[in-house]
């Protein structure tokens, strides 16, 4: 049965896998089924691809979407907010003495003057807040300190676009990738679906054996796989999943039925030759430099 | 209070003060100015035009590799291979075996020419690369992102990531994978192995070399069209894309279409002789050509037929999840 059309807004969230198993399941089954929803989202495939290609070197791998990044900076931000006062004050003076010549001169006397005239300032009526009354304050309750060093004013600045946020960032490229690694072990978790939990059903452990075997090889490397790759492979699987899903229950159902057997090794196969084909498409990319 | 702000003023006026000094004392050193580049590496990097020849044996095997450019190469009658480089690197040949008997290049690599020490590719890259090889020549091509037009040699073997194949007048067979991008291989003959992940195969007039050269087309989510393909074995597997064979099953040909999501059309003469097993789950099937039917399952997912045309020589198995099978009168 077909339901409503998807807006353009999901498949947006698809492509940026922001979708539940669940919800990845039943938007492939609806573009399955669904010509114009299928058109629609091709269309806005191309679009989103057009645009990652025309960022090209920023985004050349496994790049986490502008919501990830969403996240990452709210990490950051909580993750700042729980530092201690000395852990700040170190990290400040650290940024301090990592500027050279002029510009540390310059962010020094700056200080001083501040500090001087904080000095000279007698306001008994208004406590002087402390930095470290700061960290804990909530974002939008406190306003950004005009004595704050850049590392901790940037907390506040939502991030303008991803070359921005690196390097606005403290996050270290390791720590970008783990984060991004793990999303793609999650993403393949949601790749080997249709049989987790489940019992087996004879004759399949073999291929689900070489699936298994072929989703570690991906996601042991998952930085070599361009984001359009990425895309196209986590749509193919799931439409894929989807096909050996409603096959399994045939199956299940008519134990004896060797045509619905058929099918479903089929499916299995094409799972394969998928992901084979993404295995083969990285060993060729690392040969040719 | 005030304690702790004379604290802080001490420290940041400490802070000032050696950065003031620092900065006086250790003026930074003026960068030495640029060594001029070796005049090969210059060579190399700068986009330029290339003439290169080198005589081969008849039966050469050429090896390269390209990381962008258009790729023209096509067979002439002179044993030598002839490689021009339009706005590009410049390209180096290396002999890797010689013929014993005439000393000629049967083996050949070509490159690009870059400085022993530079850390840069090694394959081809230009606006456009032509090849002219001798006709019996084999091919073996790996690339990056390049549009290859491959006419009148004896083999290919060809493996792009993204870009478009097209092959043409190929004697000894193809074996050919482009992950993102269409194939089309037109009269050629031999062992064809096709396989593309998003992008379209196109089959036009191919025959088999020898007696059991086979016929395999496969693409995930492209369509598969095969016409006038006579070879007596041929698989051919889209999984979202449709399946279409144009032409005849020959007495004793197996043949094996497969899809999961697409439908699969065959447009074969009202005389065919064959049998079709088909198993098409939540799909349907529909013939225009009448047959003798020989088993039906009608069970919801796992619906299956067998039926036969004519004394039933040929076998043909097709597999949908949930496409179509068509069976349609052709020429």
């Amino acid at each position: 049965m077909k339901t409503e059309c998807l807006e353009i807004g999901q498949f947006q969230v698809y492509l940026d896998g922001e979708l539940d198993s669940a919800s990845i399941t039943a938007f492939a089954i609806h573009l399955g089924e669904c010509e114009k929803c299928a058109m629609a989202f091709e269309q806005a495939e191309a679009e989103s691809l057009k645009v990652l290609s025309a960022l090209g070197g920023e985004l050349d791998t496994l790049v986490p979407t502008q919501r990830l990044w969403e996240r990452i900076s709210s990490e950051i931000q909580s993750d700042n907010r729980r530092q201690s006062f000395f852990g700040r004050l170190t990290r400040s003076i650290d940024g301090l003495i990592s500027l050279e010549g002029v510009a540390a001169a310059a962010v020094a006397i700056v200080v001083v003057i501040f500090g001087l005239m904080h000095f000279y300032q007698e306001q008994p009526d208004v406590p002087t807040p402390s930095l470290a009354s700061n960290s804990v304050a909530s974002p939008e309750a406190s306003p950004p300190s005009s004595g704050n060093l850049p590392l901790e004013t940037s907390d506040d600045l939502p991030p303008i676009s991803n070359r921005d946020f690196l390097a606005s960032s403290a996050l270290k490229d390791s720590e970008i990738r783990k984060i991004v690694s793990q999303r793609a072990v999650q993403s393949s978790s949601r790749i080997s679906g249709p049989f987790r939990g489940e019992a087996q059903i004879p004759g399949e452990e073999s291929y689900i054996k070489a699936i298994r075997g072929l989703e570690r090889g991906i996601v042991a490397q998952p930085v070599s796989l361009s984001v359009s790759g990425r895309l196209s492979l986590e749509r193919d699987l799931n439409l894929i999943d989807a096909s050996i899903r409603k096959m399994r229950k045939v199956v299940r159902r008519n134990p004896q039925d060797l045509s619905a057997r058929r099918i479903l090794y089929a499916a299995y196969q094409d799972k394969i030759d998928i992901l084979n084909s993404a295995v083969r498409r990285q060993d060729l990319m690392a040969s040719i430099r | 209070m005030k304690f702790l702000i004379a604290v802080k003023i001490i420290l940041t006026l400490i802070l000032a003060f050696s950065f003031a000094a620092a900065n006086f004392a250790q003026t930074p050193p003026q960068l030495p100015p640029p060594k001029p580049l070796p005049r090969q590496a210059i060579s190399a990097e700068r986009p330029a035009n290339y003439e290169k020849a080198i005589p081969t044996s008849a039966t050469v095997n050429l090896k390269f590799c390209v990381s962008e450019g258009e790729v023209q190469l096509n067979g002439w009658g002179r044993d030598e291979i002839r490689v021009f480089v339009r706005n590009g690197r410049e390209p180096m040949m290396k002999t890797l075996e010689r013929d014993p008997k005439s000393e000629k290049a049967a083996w050949l690599l070509i490159g690009s020419q870059t400085d022993r020490d530079a850390v840069g590719s090694n394959c081809l890259a230009a606006q456009t690369i032509e090849l002219d090889v001798p006709y019996a020549a084999s091919v073996d091509i790996s690339g990056r992102s390049a549009g290859i037009v491959i006419h009148a040699v004896r083999r290919a073997k060809v493996t792009i990531v993204e870009g478009s194949l097209r092959l043409r007048n190929l004697s000894a067979g193809v074996t050919a994978e482009v992950f993102q991008g269409d194939i089309l291989v037109e009269a050629s003959g031999g062992p064809i192995w096709l396989r593309s992940s998003t992008g379209n195969i196109t089959a036009i007039d191919l025959k088999p070399g020898e007696t059991g050269d086979e016929f395999h087309a496969k693409t995930n989510s492209g369509a598969i069209s095969m016409q006038r393909v006579i070879h007596r074995q041929i698989e051919a597997g889209s999984i979202f894309g449709s399946v279409v064979f144009d032409g005849r099953f020959l007495p004793g040909g197996l043949y094996d279409f497969k899809t999961t999501n697409g439908s699969v059309r065959l447009r074969i003469p009202l005389a065919t002789s064959g049998t079709i097993a088909a198993a098409y789950g939540f799909g349907s099937f529909q013939s225009d050509i009448p047959y003798k039917l020989l088993a039906e399952n009608n069970t919801g997912g796992g619906r299956s037929i067998v039926v036969q045309f004519g004394t039933g020589d040929a076998t043909v198995n097709i597999t949908t999840a949930s496409g179509s099978i068509a069976i349609e009168r052709g020429q």
